[in-house]
């Protein structure tokens, strides 16, 4: 492959040469504060090609959707449909300010108040906020909402936040946030919650327990009702971690089982792209009993069709970012439950357990897997190969790229040693899964064979593997300008 | 479906590979009288249908295109057509956080391009890979000063003219860790809960921080002015005070001689954080000059479309000497096995998804695709482009505040210098004047009354490089018309 990189931006800039072109000056120049001027910022002086044919050949040292497999664990690489690009770019609502008018804002308005339906729909609940930019924050607005509805009730001792093992690290991160201290759960042999331990810890010192179903294992909690009520009889609430939500398109709504609030990742379960990072987005959704307390604004209506307004629940945990959440990304996940409607959406949750289930039963004649169970969208392998001792997870999934299928989600979650964290997701198709199974058969043969050739791989990315530890002791943030 | 990609035949011949009769077995675990439920939405639409009922939607918003003059916080700017050509490239929007490095050298590249030109704009040595938006932004920068004094100082002094939904953010975002928030102006409670033109006003949400209005021996002024204010700012900060943070322009686009200030909070330990608007950075010195530690900032103007809101970009730049207790990604350079130049995320053990609960935030999706836009943006516009798109936004605003100043019952308080936005004092509620002129498509500002009750007749007019001579003109004689 040995793709072009090309030389970074600064080391192509050449002095006096201009991309955008502005319009002269057509007012009277007023005096300029001489106290606050600099010189010209040193950016680099490139033409339009030169900024064009740069970006472009970057882009293409990528693995992307739409370029490649992209079985990465827990993060629904997914198809990301071309027309929810082309909705959200629609005129009259990428040129539309924020704080324009409500009545002059309508459409805007009910895209949101409708998918604020959709998702209550979807999930159960009674309430959704569109606030949130992403997981992370979706995660903080709902245990801030648990904290103000204790403190509303007086119930003011409660500190500890229950977390299982499993849990991603943004659910830990987050609770230290909101002031709470994270207490660790144990998971049982089957990868459900160690119910005794748990059970053991659940008194009236628990504010929460942050529950990812289906796990980061890929496993539906067996005894979800039992967990749930088991917190709400200690007074305590639960927080539903939606990062696997598209295993419950269709096939569960959150809370029918106990979950008392929740977040969506619209970047996962509803399609919108990953942009390389973000932008995400992580509405949250509640019960009736909760709603007051959601973050604002929400979109209200007293009759049927409008007008639409922006309204603050009574008792809001107050406003999580700017505006009215990430916009731009609700108009995406409107346009993709509305192209599926009930069946379209409960179809995606099958597939997405049809396929992850298929290629269990393909990887576990190859790989040693943990948790015998079925699974739901996903599913840990361990990254030892017998007869390859010296083979480590990194290695396989360095290998992989090759073969360009990107890696799953590798090390994590944490109690699964060497995992290998696999996502088929919903919009592959068996011909591709048996691709991925037959580049698998072929790197643990070469495993057997050769270990050394995965030591070292990749050989045909752009780069070779790159040393991350030199990063950390060099710490190169920034290009010599 | 359409994007399920499996035939029947497939779906046969997986069932039997897994040893079951059918799908529907595959979800057993799940409790048998909550399985399936009977979910009341619409039936599926084709992508002509979606399409057109979508469309309708986008008509029923206003079209407002030249004679828009709403800022505050998010502004209608030049967007170059190779912006979004380039940034929504699949290779780009469809790919995951960097994890595999080897794989993601494009993202991983862009992130480093985006970084180093970001740093040079602050004029800071770090910039990490992006945050939400310039509120959340302002907001983490807040906690990271109290993490860095390690939860010693629990004080942070906000100035007066910090946008008021960056300060219900930092409302919420503050409330559990005990962190006292304190403004100079009086004003300070007196901004939104959460919405600006929500129905519930200000009222309510007793969980969030209350910001406390402090004051000094000469007592709190109406309006805070300029420089006197940094001064009595300095003078408030004491050993319990983790850090002050100044917008600059500020939220009324007011403009601060800054110099000197971060010597006297360094005296004290203090850390000055400051917001900025980064077009403003193209004409005038940036806070790292002055000694910012962090420096904060929306960053859509930098070629990310008004969207209702968002996606937009936080802006998050500190020091070399703060680099452990930032948020967020970042990118560093290092080589691969043969020595060739490559890119990794690194200082990882600051992460929620290494250091879990003793993370610096709890921050994992970010807004990259947007960095990216704005990565984009600077390359094309380069120091003279930007530097032009920052003298045509002051040069045009100060056109039209003197123009506005002409007519018969509107003033523009001249107490202060301003970049692009400015207040202006009209004869009759602000909220009148912008329903008067709504059907002629004219949108004149905003209304300050929906943040100060005390505001209710000014308005908040912007002006930036995509308003002509003609649509000012228009304006002011709008304006005139409906003056009574």
């Amino acid at each position: 492959m040995n793709k072009l990189i090309p030389p970074l931006l600064y080391e192509q800039s050449e002095p006096g040469r201009r991309a955008a072109i502005l319009p002269e000056c057509d007012v009277p120049a007023s005096a300029v504060p001489e106290d606050l001027v600099r010189e010209e910022v040193n950016l680099p002086e490139l033409s339009e090609p030169d900024v064009v044919r740069y970006f472009t050949q970057i882009s293409q040292l990528n693995f992307s959707i739409d370029t490649n497999f992209y079985p990465l664990g827990s993060c629904t690489m997914k198809y990301n449909p071309k027309v929810n690009d082309a909705m959200a770019s629609l005129p009259g609502f990428v040129g539309h300010h924020p704080l324009q008018q409500e009545a002059l804002s309508q459409g805007s308005l009910e895209l949101m108040y409708r998918l604020q339906e959709q998702l209550a729909t979807v999930s159960g609940f009674h309430s959704v906020s569109l606030q949130p930019a992403a997981g992370a924050q979706g995660e903080f607005t709902g245990i801030m909402m648990i904290r103000a509805y204790h403190e509303a009730r007086g119930d003011t001792d409660r500190r500890k936040v229950l977390i299982p093992d499993s849990a991603h690290g943004t659910n830990p991160a987050t609770v230290t946030m909101a002031g709470y201290e994270p207490v660790e759960v144990p998971s049982d042999a089957n990868g459900n919650i160690d119910l005794k331990a748990f059970k053991e810890g659940c008194d009236d010192t628990v504010a929460a327990l942050m529950i990812t179903n289906p796990n980061t294992l890929g496993l539906f909690e067996e005894r979800i009702e039992e967990v749930t009520s088991a917190l709400h009889e200690c007074g305590a609430l639960v927080y539903g971690d939606g990062a696997n939500m598209n295993a419950l398109l269709g096939t569960l709504r959150p809370a029918d089982v106990g979950i008392d609030v929740m977040h969506f990742n619209l970047h996962k379960t509803f399609s919108t792209p990953h942009g390389g990072g973000g932008p995400g987005a992580g509405p949250v959704a509640t019960t009736e009993q909760l709603a007051p307390f959601l973050p604002g604004p929400i979109v209200a209506c007293d009759q049927e069709g409008g007008p639409y307004y922006f309204s603050d629940p009574r008792q809001s945990i107050g406003r999580l970012k700017l505006h009215h959440g990430n916009f731009g990304m609700l108009v995406r996940a409107f346009t993709y439950i509305l192209m599926h409607g009930a069946s379209g959406l409960r179809e995606l949750g099958e597939n997405a357990v049809l396929n992850a289930n298929y290629l269990k039963s393909r990887i576990e004649k190859l790989l040693p897997l943990k948790y015998k169970r079925r699974c739901m969208h996903e599913f840990v392998a361990g990254g030892r190969i017998e007869g390859a001792d010296e083979i480590r997870t990194m290695d396989i999934a360095k290998r992989l790229l090759d073969y360009g299928m990107h890696a799953p989600t590798v090390y994590f979650p944490l109690i699964v040693k060497e995992a290998l964290m696999i996502e088929p997701t919903e919009s592959e198709n068996k011909r591709t899964l048996d691709a991925f199974v037959e580049v698998l058969e072929t790197i643990i043969k070469e495993a057997r064979e050769n270990p050394e050739l995965l030591h070292e791989a990749p050989y045909a990315m752009p780069l070779r593997r790159l040393d991350e530890v030199k990063a950390v002791k060099e710490l190169i943030l920034r290009a010599e300008t | 479906m359409a994007y399920v990609a499996n035939t029947d035949a497939d779906r046969r011949a997986m069932l039997e590979s897994i040893g079951v009769g059918s799908v529907a077995e595959l979800f057993a675990d799940i409790p048998e009288k909550h399985r399936f439920p009977d979910l009341e939405l619409p039936p599926p639409l084709s992508e002509i249908d979606v399409t057109r009922e979508i469309e309708a939607l986008a008509e029923r918003n206003a079209r407002v295109s030249g004679l828009s003059f709403l800022g505050a916080g998010a502004w209608n700017h030049f967007i170059p057509r190779a912006v979004p050509s380039l940034a929504s490239r699949a290779e780009f929007a469809t790919a995951y956080t960097p994890y595999q490095p080897e794989a993601s050298q494009g993202t991983l590249q862009a992130m480093f391009e985006y970084q180093s030109m970001v740093c040079e704009l602050t004029g800071m040595e770090v910039v990490n890979a992006s945050h939400y938006d310039g509120a959340t932004s302002v907001a983490e920068a807040a906690l990271m000063a109290v993490n860095n004094s390690r939860g010693k100082r629990k004080k942070v002094l906000i100035s007066g003219g910090l946008h008021p939904q960056y300060r219900a953010v930092m409302q919420t975002y503050l409330q559990a860790m005990k962190v006292q928030l304190m403004a100079l102006d009086g004003s300070a409670n007196g901004g939104e809960s959460a919405g600006a033109g929500s129905a519930a006003g200000a009222s309510g949400a007793a969980a969030r921080a209350s910001i406390e209005v402090f004051h000094t021996a000469g007592g709190a002024p109406e309006q805070p002015l300029g420089e006197a204010e940094l001064k009595q700012l300095a003078a408030a900060a004491d050993e319990e005070t983790a850090c002050v943070i100044v917008q600059n322009p500020d939220f009324f686009g007011r403009i601060r001689n800054l110099a000197g200030l971060a010597d006297e909070l360094h005296a004290k330990g203090v850390l000055l954080v400051v917001h900025t608007d980064p077009i403003y950075l193209g004409l005038f010195r940036p806070p790292g000059a002055d000694g910012a530690d962090i420096v904060v900032g929306e960053g859509q103007p930098l070629g990310i479309d008004l969207s209702f809101g968002g996606p937009y970009l936080g802006i998050f730049a500190c020091t070399q000497k703060l680099v452990r207790r930032m948020p967020g990604r970042l990118v560093g350079q290092t080589t691969d096995a043969e020595g060739n130049r490559g890119f990794v995320l690194t200082l990882n053990t600051r992460e929620q998804h290494i250091r879990r609960e003793k993370a610096t935030s709890n921050i994992c999706t970010n807004q990259g695709l947007m960095a990216l836009r704005a990565a984009i943006y600077l390359a094309l516009m380069g120091p003279t482009g930007l530097r032009q798109v920052a003298s045509l936004c002051y040069h045009k605003s100060h056109y039209a505040a003197a123009e506005i100043e002409k007519l018969p019952g509107f003033s523009v308080p001249d107490d202060n210098r301003f970049f692009k936005e400015f207040v202006v004092n009209t004869p009759r509620p602000a909220s009148d004047i912008i329903d008067a002129l709504a059907p002629r498509g004219i949108s004149p500002g905003l209304d300050l009354g929906r943040y100060f009750e005390a505001r209710r007749n000014q308005l908040l007019v912007a002006v930036t490089e995509m308003n002509t001579r003609d649509d000012i003109d228009a304006l002011v004689s709008a304006l005139d018309s409906v003056a009574r």
